[in-house]
């Protein structure tokens, strides 16, 4: 049985805290790979599990501390989180196939919540002009804790969200992308990392070969009606995790979105934001 | 200035003072001549009984004309009520409700308002229409509170040659903008809205202004802000003056920075500086907050006011999901889609659409919900929506315009 011995001290170099360090040493890996080929498969998984440990130590700088993590309010999109927790100082990317299923209403849900936690505002990045405020009400968004921004160029678009996400007091920032190049991801990523903030963006699906930055990447997928004489507005969706940082299998689970003026939908409060957060968060449930 | 209204009114109380100035007529030449070389042009002028008419006249009775031309009015003492008669009622300088009420009541012109007695339309709209009335012909006094102009903090700089190079003009605003800042803070005072203007040879001036929220003598804070302004500045040609001015200065605030828990005061003052910089990139009006106004038409309800206004200090809208009758997507198109709709017989339901070369069956909608609306503004609304869902999972929100018979995508759940 080979065995590899791992040296943290590395870390020190790349700038990456101690308590979430375990690297190990390149030159054992150099050898290795003819020992590989008889492993056994007990001792593949350990492997893997030690470089997932060590691309989860280079890929996250900064060790979270679950205090510091924030609940959406969307018990079963918090379930597929690693922690069960969004983090500041990352981005969270929403593939969307089609326009209308409900991706965008759950990444709103999802700003919204983590801008009351932080008792900060919730900044719209709209180009185009066309979200619809009354259409936010409706999620129970508080348009007085709403800040809209309409670049009017990609150019500007991108400047803003870099200061947006650099600013600590931001409490949440939405935005849709279609297009984003690595160097403006990491960008962005590093923006947030400054700020300690959080940025959720919605992508189109053609994002998903795209290399990315993100600490979460759901991707929503519409679930036919199954019942036509449902006369609620309730519509079905699958949220799937496609990439999760310290979560390696992707997770799905189904969320069923009310419409909150719906007399069918019991679960809805009003959108003042002196109300708790769950309450307001109740429009979506399972 | 006008006390009430937005500032691009002058009034001028000329009673008694007909031995000063002369004849009406000369005057108004001369008073054309004043406003062109300062930059004000074309000009309406009006020489009335009251200052309700004066204004009306400036506002409602120019002629339209393809040039630019500056126009004037002599109303002769007695003949008020005459020249008043054909202005439309937005004449009557006031309340918003008061035009939609006289439009509602079939009076659309000042004569039609007169021909009512005063006292019914006090009955409906209150005293201060009356009053507003017997200002506008001369039966009622007003009172002009005098203008006390701001005092002026302006530099200028002239440069010895015409220059469009970045650093000779960066130069010059940096030197001007610590001028400012110094002679700011000796007063106490600290910029809240600062104006640049570049005079260029053979060109219109060019202003950009930079607005804060928190007054500033900082001048590295003004000077980062005119950098972010520059990438929108075209300069028409060479710059042969350059000239900064606080337009709107504050009473510094002062307060003792704090060792321990300073974290409420700067995380607000870095959330103001963060507009700040948006403004200043992208434009005071594309930071923006949201109101929504008690309006059925979907494309009327929301009114947009920059995050830097000053006046956005209002009470916020109290309108909420309750008062919809339907429910509202969460993205509006700002132009509606022409679809195909395919509608059973005999219900007229939607049952298949049409969008973007795509056939999509329905499985289940809501509605109608008819609006009708929007004829005072010319603009009639007359519309049946339906929430709809395609056996893919998509919510739209779409419509029927009954007098066309045409349906249109108008947003996207």
């Amino acid at each position: 049985m080979a065995s590899i011995d791992f040296v943290p001290s590395s870390a020190d170099s790349l700038g990456i805290p101690q308590g979430n360090t375990f690297l190990g040493s390149y030159t054992e890996h150099a050898k290795a790979p003819p020992i590989f080929s008889q492993q056994t498969e007990d001792s593949r998984s350990v492997l893997v599990a030690v470089l997932r440990r060590q691309i989860e130590a280079v890929s996250s700088r900064r060790a979270h501390s679950p205090s510091e993590g924030i609940s959406i309010d969307i018990p079963e999109v918090d379930a597929l989180l690693p922690q069960k927790r969004i983090f500041p100082g990352g981005f969270v990317e929403w593939l969307i196939p089609t326009e209308g299923i409900g991706g965008e209403c759950l990444s709103l849900r999802m700003a919204w919540s983590i801008a009351v936690h932080r008792k900060g505002h919730l900044v719209i990045v709209d180009p185009t002009q066309e979200i619809y405020p009354p259409g936010l009400v409706y999620l129970g968004i508080d348009l007085s804790r709403t800040i809209f921004l309409h670049p009017t160029s990609p150019k500007d678009a991108s400047w803003a969200i870099i200061q947006v996400l650099r600013c600590s007091s931001t409490g949440a920032l939405w935005a849709r992308i279609d297009r984003l190049d690595t160097r403006t991801a990491r960008r962005f990523q590093l923006a947030a990392e400054q700020g300690f903030t959080v940025g959720i963006f919605v992508r189109p699906f053609q994002a998903i070969n795209e290399i990315s930055w993100a600490q979460v990447r759901f991707l929503v997928q519409p679930q036919a009606a199954t019942r036509a004489q449902d006369t609620s507005q309730r519509r079905r969706v699958k949220v799937i995790v496609v990439r999760a940082r310290g979560q390696w299998e992707n997770t799905a689970g189904e969320v069923l979105i009310d419409d909150p003026a719906d007399p069918l939908s019991q679960t809805f409060g009003t959108s003042s934001l002196n109300e708790s957060p769950s309450l307001k968060a109740a429009s979506l449930r399972a | 200035m006008d006390p009430l209204g937005p500032s691009d009114t002058l009034f001028l109380d000329l009673t008694r003072v007909l031995h000063i100035i002369g004849e009406e007529k000369p005057f108004i030449t001369h008073l054309i001549g004043e406003c062109y070389q300062r930059g004000f042009h074309p000009v309406a002028i009006a020489i009335t009984e009251t200052a309700t008419a004066g204004w009306a006249f400036t506002h409602f009775a120019s002629i339209e004309t393809k040039h630019r031309i500056s126009q004037a009015w002599i109303i002769p003492p007695g003949k008020m009520r005459h020249w008043l008669q054909s202005l439309p009622v937005e004449a009557i300088r006031g309340k918003e409700e008061w035009h939609i009420v006289c439009h509602e009541l079939g009076c659309h012109t000042i004569g039609d308002v007169l021909r009512i007695p005063l006292s019914e339309w006090e009955e409906r709209l209150g005293k201060d229409f009356g009053i507003r009335i017997q200002q506008l012909v001369g039966e009622c006094e007003e009172i002009l509170p005098p203008y006390h102009p701001l005092p002026k903090f302006e530099y200028s700089v002239y440069l010895e040659y015409p220059t469009t190079s970045p650093e000779i003009i960066d130069g010059h605003i940096s030197s001007l903008l610590h001028t400012l800042s110094g002679h700011l803070f000796k007063i106490g005072q600290g910029a809240l809205e600062l104006v640049i203007t570049f005079f260029c040879d053979d060109a219109k001036p060019l202003s950009i202004t930079i607005t804060l929220i928190h007054p500033t003598v900082n001048a590295e804070k003004l000077y980062g802000l005119f950098q972010l302004h520059k990438e929108q500045l075209r300069l028409s040609g060479p710059v042969t003056q350059i000239s900064v001015a606080a337009t709107c200065t504050a009473s510094l605030e002062w307060g003792q920075s704090t060792l321990f828990h300073p974290s409420v005061t700067s995380s607000s003052r870095e959330w103001a500086e963060l507009l700040e910089r948006l403004a200043a990139r992208l434009g005071k009006e594309r930071v923006s907050e949201a109101f929504l106004e008690p309006d059925y038409a979907p494309e009327y309800v929301t009114r947009w006011r920059s995050c830097l206004d000053r006046q956005r200090k209002q009470k916020s809208s109290s309108v909420s999901f309750a008062s919809f009758s339907g429910a509202r997507p969460l993205r509006l198109l700002n132009n509606p889609v022409p679809i195909e709709v395919v509608m059973g017989i005999p219900s007229g339901d939607p049952y298949r659409l049409f969008y973007r070369g795509q056939s999509k069956k329905i499985v289940r909608f809501w509605g109608p919900e008819r609006i009708e609306t929007g004829w005072w503004r010319g603009d009639t609304i007359l519309r049946d929506y339906y929430r709809v869902e395609t056996a893919t999972g998509e919510h739209f929100w779409i419509y029927r315009c009954l007098s066309t018979g045409q349906w249109f995508l108008h947003g996207i759940f």
